[in-house]
Order: C-alpha cells, then structure tokens, then sequence
C-alpha cells in the first residue's frame, strides 16, 4: 500500500519537473496515506501546487519545504488564519531594491547587500535618495504619458507623448533647450539658490515665473520640472509631482511579491481565504486616537467613557498614539509615564471583556522616552511598559512609524507633527488653503511619509525604506496635532484623527469591512 | 510608415551574417526560449535566469508548468510519461555515472537508497539520473 503510494507520489513530482529527497517522500506518504483514496489525489495536486508557489532554488524537493507546504495546507482548513491580524515594526521591513535592467524589484538578501545599521555609512546616505529616485523614476516612465508611443501606432494629437531628460543632457548642451522635462529633486546646494538634482548631475533652476502644481513642495522632494535651459540656467515653467499610481497598478507589474511585511511571503491581497474573513467580519472596526495625555485626569475620564462606550461591542483594535504625557516632565518623565501606564491598566482591568477580545497598539509619540527625535523610532523602553503588558497580554508597544496587516488590508501608522513641518519647510506654499489635499497628495506622490531635508526630519539613513509607502497602503494614519483630516487619493485613504487631548476628545474609527472613516467625538 | 520600417528589415536581413539578425519580435523570441528552458532545466529555473524575467513571464512559465505536467500525466497507462526525459532514443538502459558533488541521499524507483558522495560511481537507469546529469550533479562516465 505505502509503496504503491509513493510510486504514485513520486510519479506526480516527476511529471511536474521536481524530483523528491528520499526523506521527504518517506515523509508526504505518511501524511497521505490516512486520507480517502479518492481525495488523495486532490490533496496530491494541491500540494504540489503550494510548493511551486514557493520560491525554490532547485528542482529536490527538501523535507522542509513538503513540511511548509502541508502546513499551508492545514491553515486553509482553519477558520481562524494566523495571519489576520500583524504589525510589523519599522526596523523590520522587508528590503528590496529596484533594478533598472531587469525592471524588478529584488529582495537585498539575494542581491548580497549587508544588513542595515542603525548608524550606517557615507554610502547608506547616498543610498537613500538614489533609491527615493530609482523607484519615482520608474513609475513615473510607466505613466502613460511618458511611454514612448507605439511602433506604428497612428500619431494621436490629443495624447502629446513627453520624454525625460536626465540632467546631463542639459549640462552637455550648450545652445537654448526648450520644452524640457525633467525629474530631479530639489535642493539648495548654496543658500538662497534653488538647485534640482538627479543622479547623472545638478543644475540651477530659476523659479521666479514657476507655476506650482498641487501639493506641498518642500526641500528634497522629488518633482517633474517643465521649462526651458540657456546659460548653466534652468528656467522654470511649471513645477508637479511625480504621477502617482494605485496599488494595484503597482502589484501587477511587481506581482504577488510581499512589500509591506509580515509572515506571509506572497501579498496578502491575493488570499481569498483573508478576504473571506474580511467580508464576513462586518463589526471590525479600529479606534485611532492621537495625543492621549495619560498624565491628564480630564483626559483619563474621557478614556474611561470610551472604553464603557466599547465595552459591549468592542473593536478590533485601539490604536493609541502618543505623546502620552501632556508635557515633558524633566527628570520625572519616565516615573510620571510609569505611572500613567499603571492607572490605564488598572482602569481598562474593569473591563476584562475589552482585554480578552481587543488589540491594544501603542505607538510612540516625538516627546515619548527614547532616543532624540531620529525616524524611525523604537518602542516605548521595556523598562517603562513591563508592568502594562503584564497586565494587559494584548498590549503591543511598537516603532513609529509602524505597518499593520488586517486580513487583505495594509495600514500604515505614522506619528508626526508632519503637515506643520511641511508647511513650513515649502518652497511656495499653495494659495488656496486646503492643507489636507495637498499633503496627502505629497506623501502619495514622493511615496515617503517623510519628504524633508534631513536636517529639518533626521532619518537613520540605513532605515529610510521602512518610511517608504510603495506600493501604496489601503490606509494611512498620520497622527498630527492639527485638525483631523480624511481623504482618499488612488485608493489610498490617509486620515489624520487629530489630537484626542487638544480638540474635545476627536477620534476616528476605520471600518475595514465597508472601508468607512467615521469622526467620532466623547461628549463634554 | 509600416513600408518604412519593412524597407529597413529587409535591408538589415541582407546586411546580416547568418544567426546575427536580432530577433525582430522580441517577446515572442523570450517566450520560445523560456519554453525551451522549461525542457533543459525542468521546472524550476536557476535564481540567476529567474530574476531576468518578468512577472508576467514567469507566471506563463508556470502555466506552461502545469499544462505540459498535465499533459503528461494524461498518457502512458496510469502512470503517466515523462516527454522531457530521453530527448534522443537512448543506446543503454543502465548507465555509469561518477558523482560531482557532495548530494545526499538518492532514492531510486525500485526504492533502493544510495548516498551520492562526491567522485563516488554508480551504474544507475538512465532514466533516472537523466534530470541529475543535466542539473550537474552526476557526470555520465564515457568509456
């Protein structure tokens, strides 16, 4: 029997082109052999199937990989995958890098390129905008107004086709260039001069008759600058984005490669089992608040109103931002946080329905304990949460910024006061006042939550992909302490529930069923 | 504009020596070479000729995969017949061959398990170390 089994199996494995270790087929007999004789097949092909999903560097199939594809196997069947609920810290990210000859992205362990520190080296700075650029540039020569036209193609004079001009081009002319596109970022090399730079060269830009296009252009923003070139001066025209492009767009080009993180290796976006539950599970929701002030006694009953409001149809997951102290209490910081911690475990221990069902996320503010204000940031220090996630196993303290996986949907948590930061730091801020727009519409073209000069925003220059949002989240938080915002661009939801402490106890609350944001508000 | 771009074929066809015409339909040519490698190299392609594709290649390789293994399984009498093997009528049956690297155990049809130590020799089915020689790991022994 077990031998006319294995022949079979084996058979099986031959006909698809992998051949079998002897201990892995010792291995899938004994995992068949228990199953019907008329599912055995089924089961056969199924598991096959999952191993050529894999990413195999041979055609000998090891133990390992039959024992991970069974697995697989065996959490189909589940109800409840593992895999609904994730939050992957920044330090953590999966890295890959583009690469422009084989128009792929490539994970960096299979490129050989080292592991990240945290203080990297001259060459991680380098790095960092020359990938910002790689991966702009090559969305941006995807649009449809840059692919150069169809061979034989009747010329359409609707559909004006451009071309990108890298700046060498222009620095190796020496007659008058007209109708230049270019995309480059911008910097002041001298101060007082604007410069736009890409990776073959710089050259000085004159934007005094600039047109600004929508958005918040700040320094070392990456942008499309249209105009004309005499005299080692490039005169300005017109200034926009990049083109932005939905995450779905991004997948098909990329395929079912995991960019955002967690367990899986393929996207989540392409498990129907994941999105099944996502479907079926129309109560879940997510509670963002911004600045919960736990030092505030105004503040702790409001929490207290919240958590009782809850309490009979708890959420998914409360996501907390900080600061979580209202101001910074010197050498009492850490004790008054200490503190703070303690009473919200012992308030939130009177409602142990919430504790067993819910998710708590805790994501450090700028002021919170930790080191100096250097994106991405670490979790609240151990030493000052022991006592709450004793008390409260669902607590999770994680990294600002942080990703978090719900079935099928990405979401990405950022605690900063960014839009003021970007503000202030524009070259032209736009007339029309309409902040929230023109923000989201930054972030989603530069693809970075963090668009500033270094020095304005420190970033570790080795960690910058963790603040990269491409392909694009399902949804973005930007905890800020201005007035809360949502809008949705490319599909791509960014919101920002404003500060909990500051504006009348405001928050949001995220259906992911219906993808609804809904203001909410404890009365005073 | 089509006569155009025919009159510049036909002048680089004449121009050519033979076998350096460029393929004129590009992804065509890619997708007859990936069908030849599904035949060379079986089912799973070396990372170094994987990561020169793109994802829409690999996933027609794939399905070629599957196509060509359903395919097979379909003929011969049950157990299906595998076409990728014997390429060339072969002259023997058994053949010697002599071990290239360190691989482990092997396990043959008749369930016999023989450990493939490097520069070991062995006297196997042609069938069945077929795949083996062709990924490198076996040598065939000319006499």
């Amino acid at each position: 029997m077990a031998a006319k089994l294995r022949n079979i199996i084996t058979s099986a494995f031959k006909m698809h082109g992998l051949t079998l270790r002897s201990e892995s087929s010792k291995y899938l007999v004994d995992v068949l052999l228990p199953i019907d004789e008329g599912d055995r097949e089924g089961w056969l092909d199924h598991v096959i199937e999952i191993i050529q999903k894999q990413p195999l560097s041979s055609s000998m199939i090891d133990k390992s990989v039959c024992e991970a594809a069974i697995h697989e196997c065996n959490q189909e069947q589940n109800e409840e995958g593992e895999n609904v609920f994730c939050i992957i810290d920044a330090f953590n990210v999966p890295r890959f890098t583009y690469h422009p000859d084989r128009k792929k992205f490539i994970p960096n362990s299979s490129l050989g390129i080292k592991a990240p520190m945290l203080h990297g080296d001259a060459e991680d700075k380098a790095t960092l905008f020359r990938e910002r650029y790689t991966v702009l540039h090559q969305r941006t020569l995807r649009h449809d107004l840059f692919t150069p036209p169809v061979l034989g193609a009747a010329p359409d004079e609707k559909n004006t086709k451009f071309q990108l001009k890298p700046i060498e081009y222009l620095l190796g002319s020496t007659s008058k260039l007209g109708d230049i596109i270019v995309l480059g970022m911008l910097t002041q090399m001298k101060e007082g001069k604007w410069y736009i730079e890409d990776p073959t060269g710089f050259v000085q830009i004159d934007i005094s008759n600039a047109n600004f296009h929508k958005g918040l252009f700040t320094e070392n923003s990456f942008v499309l600058a249209e105009g004309w070139y005499e005299d080692d001066l490039f005169h300005i025209n017109a200034f926009g984005f990049p083109p932005t492009e939905t995450a779905k767009s991004s997948r098909s080009y990329f395929g079912n490669m995991n960019f955002f993180g967690g367990p899986t290796t393929t996207s989540v976006k392409a498990s129907s089992k994941l999105k099944q539950i996502e479907e079926d599970n129309q109560d879940a929701m997510f509670v963002i608040l911004s600045d919960v002030w736990l030092d505030n006694v105004k503040v702790m009953e409001k929490l207290k109103e919240l958590f009782a409001g809850y309490s009979e149809f708890p959420p998914t997951c409360f996501i907390f931002c900080g600061n979580f102290t209202s101001a910074p209490h010197g050498t009492g910081h850490i004790k008054t946080l200490k503190e703070s911690f303690h009473n919200l475990a012992e308030m939130l221990s009177e409602y142990p329905h919430l504790l067993e069902v819910c998710k708590f996320v805790f994501v450090p503010g700028p002021q919170d304990p930790g080191p100096a204000t250097i994106l991405p940031r670490p979790p609240i220090p151990n030493c000052i949460t022991e006592e709450i996630r004793r008390k409260i196993p669902s607590a999770i303290f994680t990294t600002n910024p942080c990703r978090l996986q719900y079935c099928t949907q990405e979401i990405v948590i950022f605690r900063e006061d960014i839009v003021t930061k970007m503000c202030r730091n524009c070259v032209k801020f736009p007339s029309d006042g309409d902040v929230p727009t023109h923000f989201a519409k930054s972030i989603i073209s530069q693809g970075h939550l963090c668009p500033l000069p270094l020095h304005v925003s420190p970033i570790y220059w080795a960690y910058d992909r963790s603040l990269r949002i491409y392909p694009l989240p399902d949804v973005l938080v930007c905890a800020d302490k201005c007035d809360p915002f949502t809008t949705t661009q490319v599909d791509c939801t960014v919101m920002n529930p404003g500060s909990f402490s500051r504006t009348n106890y405001g928050f949001k609350v995220y259906y992911p069923a219906s993808r609804e944001v809904q203001d909410s508000q404890i009365q005073t | 504009m089509f006569a155009e771009k025919a009159l510049e074929l036909i002048r680089e066809l004449k121009r050519s020596v033979d076998g350096t015409m460029p393929p004129y339909n590009i992804p065509y040519n890619r997708l007859e070479n990936i069908k030849k490698m599904r035949w060379e190299f079986g089912s799973v392609l070396p990372a170094d000729i994987k990561y020169n594709l793109c994802e829409q290649e690999i996933q027609w390789f794939n399905k070629y995969n599957k196509l060509l293994a359903n395919y097979m399984r379909s003929i011969g009498d049950g157990g299906g017949l595998d076409l990728t093997q014997d390429i060339k009528p072969p002259k023997t049956l058994f053949i010697e061959v002599r071990c290239l690297v360190d691989h482990g155990e092997f396990e043959t049809q008749d369930g016999n398990i023989l450990v493939l130590k490097k520069n070991s020799q062995h006297f196997l089915l042609r069938s069945e170390c077929e795949h083996l020689i062709r990924q490198g790991i076996l040598e065939h022994c000319v006499h």
